[in-house]
């Protein structure tokens, strides 16, 4: 393996690591679940898609290239889908809503 | 459509033998089978998905480097100390002009994915957003994903 | 050299994905678990991927593919059940009050 490849997916595997601990961190800095979901979806998007670029420089061959564009492009149109199922779901079961944030108008 | 699907077949596969493309082609006519069978699909439409391409393409560029400035400025507040204290969470209802359900299930997605946003509900001709911050919910109004969304539809 | 690094982001992969449990079990809502989980779902997936680099076998691909679709589909039922229950309730409360 060619020492460029090496040093490239090894900073982007480390970025994409940071991005998780940065996620982790929010889920307990942040106290609310509105606040939390943000930090979740956006690091997780992010940060999967930069471990796989990483990895992309590791692997080399083209199958696993597509592969992981592949497993990119799916976690990209599946988390978001979850997260607004959370906000959702938060939206109709709390109570207490306007104390942890301003409401315009709900649905 | 099928074109694709057989792509990824091959792709599961990762080598080119005689069997492997046997069974492809069959597998791959029965789904196309049922799509037309049960969820309208025609080569017309293809076509049409397929003249859009381009324009999908650099609205998925575009939402890269959105994604990436969402992130710097989520990590920025995360990091930062008593990070409650500094933001103004808020619940927005933003009117779209997007008509096919397929463009505004992307802008939902979209906004999810970009600065401090999430898409809480979708209504007919609206999506109610959280925004993290007063200020993330302002560039929201005149935004260049939204304008690409809408060019895509017009060549629909 | 390729295989320290993998091993190092694994554990701390490993860390982070404990510290996401801590917060599955303490969380005070029952969407903050959620949330909880679904972090936990994407780790596992790239700590699929780390392994199977580290193995040096493509097929762990094949599984974390599989894997982000199966935890996809488990928090969108957990949330559509818990959609429906928070439905139910508010139907027999209005039901109650009425």
């Amino acid at each position: 393996m060619g020492q460029f490849r090496l040093i490239a997916g090894t900073v982007f595997i480390v970025a994409g690591l940071f991005i998780f601990g940065v996620a982790v961190m929010g889920l307990f800095r942040l106290r609310y679940v509105l606040n939390r979901v943000h930090v979740a979806a956006k690091c997780d998007s992010l940060a999967i898609m930069l471990v796989c670029i990483g990895l992309m420089f590791y692997a080399g061959d083209p199958g696993s290239i597509l592969k992981l564009l592949l497993i990119t492009a799916f976690v990209w149109l599946a988390n978001p889908v979850a997260s607004h199922l959370i906000c959702k779901i938060e939206v109709e079961t709390n109570d207490h809503l306007e104390d942890e944030c301003e409401v315009e108008e709900l649905p | 459509m099928p074109i694709l699907l057989f792509a990824l077949w091959l792709l599961f596969h990762e080598r080119l033998t005689i069997d492997v493309i046997i069974t492809g082609v069959i597998a791959v006519a029965l789904v196309t089978l049922f799509l037309r069978a049960f969820a309208g699909w025609s080569v017309q439409r293809d076509m049409q998905f397929a003249s859009r391409a381009l324009a999908f393409l650099l609205f998925v560029i575009r939402l890269i480097w959105e994604v990436l400035k969402a992130n710097i400025n989520v990590i920025g507040i995360v990091l930062s100390d008593e990070p409650e204290r500094k933001i103004n969470p808020v619940i927005v209802r933003h009117k779209t002009g997007l008509r096919t359900s397929i463009g505004r299930v992307a802008l939902a997605n979209s906004i999810t994915l970009t600065p401090g946003t999430v898409t809480v509900d979708v209504g007919d001709d609206c999506v109610y957003v959280h925004a993290l911050d007063v200020r993330s919910c302002e560039g929201l109004d005149n935004n260049p994903l939204e304008k690409q969304l809408e060019n895509m539809e017009r060549g629909l | 050299m390729e295989n320290t690094i993998l091993l190092v982001a694994m554990g701390f992969l490993s860390v982070t994905i404990f510290f996401c449990l801590v917060r599955a079990i303490l969380g005070p809502r029952m969407t903050d678990r959620l949330v909880a989980v679904n972090i936990i779902s994407i780790e596992g997936v790239v700590l699929i991927l780390l392994f199977g680099a580290y193995l040096h076998d493509n097929q762990f691909m094949d599984i974390a593919l599989v894997y982000t679709l199966l935890s996809f589909l488990a928090v969108v039922c957990l949330a559509r059940n818990m959609l429906a229950r928070a439905a139910k309730k508010e139907k027999e409360g209005t039901h109650g009050t009425v």
